[in-house]
C-alpha cells in the first residue's frame, strides 16, 4: 500500500472528493484482492483452478466488496481496524458469492431434488444398528415425531435444507420468502422445541452423544 | 468436491454411516442450542472485534461467549470467521 493509513485516514480519505478518494479506493481493491487471492487459491475446491482465473475472481470480489464498503461506511464505528471491518465485509459477499455458485452446481447434478422435507431421512433403522440401545431410539422417535406433528413445514423445510442438504441460508430465506434473520429465528426455535422435547423425556443431546461411545 | 453433493450422494444410495452422521450433526446441533443466541447479523457485526481479540492473543470466547456459541453452531459464520482469521493473519507473518 503506498501510504498507510489509520483509521480516521481511511475514513477521510475514502470521504475525500476527487484523487483523493481514488486513491484511496485503489490501495483497498489491492488490499482486499491480494489477501482474497491468497485465502482462494488454499481453498480445496478450487485446487484446480488456475492462478489467473482465481485472480480475476479475487479482482471481481474486491470490486464487488468496495461498493459495499463505500455504501456501509457510516456504519463503521471504529471498534476495529478500518482493514479488519473491510476485510470481514469482503469475506462475507465472497465466500457468499462461492457457497451460492457451488450450491447452482449441485442444483443442476440433482435435478430432481425438490428441497421438500423427508420425514424420513434419519432412516432410523441405520442409525440405531449396531450401537443402537433404548435411549437412541427413544430419542430418535422423540425427534422424528416432533418434526411430523409439531414443527410448522416451513420449519421442518428449513432444518431439512440447512442440515441434510447443506443449502446456502441465503438462497433458502429468499425460497421461503423471509429475512436471513428471519430464517435464523424459524430454525432456531425448531432446534429449541426439539431440545426441550427430548429434555422433557430425561434425554439430554450431550448424554444421547455420548452413549455413541 | 462439495460436502454437500457428497451428501446427497450418501443421501440416495442410503449409506448407513451418513444417517448416522446426520444424527450425531443433529445431536450436536441441539446440544449447542441456547434460549438465546446472536442471529447471524448481530454475529458478523462482532466478528471483526472477535478476530482481532484472538490475533491479540487474549481469549474472545471469554469475552464475547456468544459470538463464540454462534460461531459453534453456524457452518456459514464459522466459515467466514476461518477465513477472515486466516487472511488477517497474512499481515502477521
Ligand atoms: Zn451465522
Amino acid at each position: 500500500m503506498s501510504t498507510p493509513r489509520d483509521n480516521d485516514a481511511w475514513i477521510a480519505d475514502l470521504r475525500a472528493p476527487g484523487p483523493r478518494k481514488d486513491a484511496a479506493i485503489i490501495d483497498l481493491l489491492a488490499w482486499l484482492q491480494k489477501r482474497l487471492f491468497f485465502y482462494l487459491r488454499d481453498r480445496s475446491d478450487l485446487r484446480s483452478r488456475h492462478d489467473e482465473e482465481l485472480q480475476a475472481l479475487s479482482a471481481d470480489f474486491a470490486q464487488e466488496s468496495v461498493i459495499i464498503i463505500l455504501e456501509k461506511l457510516d456504519q463503521f464505528q471504529g471498534r476495529s481496524k478500518f482493514t479488519t471491518w473491510a476485510a470481514k465485509i469482503a469475506v462475507h459477499q465472497a465466500l457468499g458469492e462461492l457457497r451460492r455458485a457451488r450450491w447452482r452446481d449441485i442444483s443442476l447434478q440433482a435435478a430432481t431434488r425438490d428441497g421438500a422435507f423427508e420425514p424420513d431421512f434419519l432412516r432410523r433403522e441405520d442409525v440405531m444398528s449396531p450401537e443402537g440401545g433404548a435411549i437412541q431410539q427413544e430419542a430418535m422417535s422423540v425427534v422424528m415425531d416432533v418434526m411430523q406433528n409439531e414443527l410448522s413445514q416451513r420449519q421442518s423445510r428449513a432444518l431439512y435444507a440447512r442440515l441434510v442438504l447443506g443449502e446456502p441460508s441465503s438462497i433458502l430465506a429468499a425460497e421461503l420468502g423471509v429475512s436471513h434473520n428471519a430464517l435464523y429465528k424459524l430454525i432456531h426455535d425448531a432446534r429449541k422445541r426439539l431440545k426441550a422435547r427430548l429434555l422433557e423425556r430425561g434425554l439430554s443431546p450431550e448424554e444421547i452423544l455420548s452413549s455413541f461411545q | 468436491m462439495p460436502i454437500a453433493t457428497n451428501d446427497m450422494n450418501a443421501f440416495s444410495k442410503g449409506q448407513p454411516s451418513h444417517h448416522h452422521n446426520l444424527w450425531r450433526k443433529l445431536l450436536r446441533m441441539l446440544s449447542l442450542t441456547r434460549e438465546r443466541e446472536l442471529t447471524c447479523s448481530e454475529a458478523q457485526e462482532l466478528m471483526d472485534s472477535y478476530v482481532e481479540l484472538e490475533l491479540a492473543g487474549e481469549n474472545p470466547q471469554t469475552i464475547l461467549p456468544e459470538v463464540a456459541q454462534h460461531l459453534r453452531i453456524c457452518p456459514e459464520c464459522r466459515e467466514e470467521h476461518d477465513a477472515l482469521l486466516k487472511i488477517l493473519k497474512m499481515d502477521e507473518g
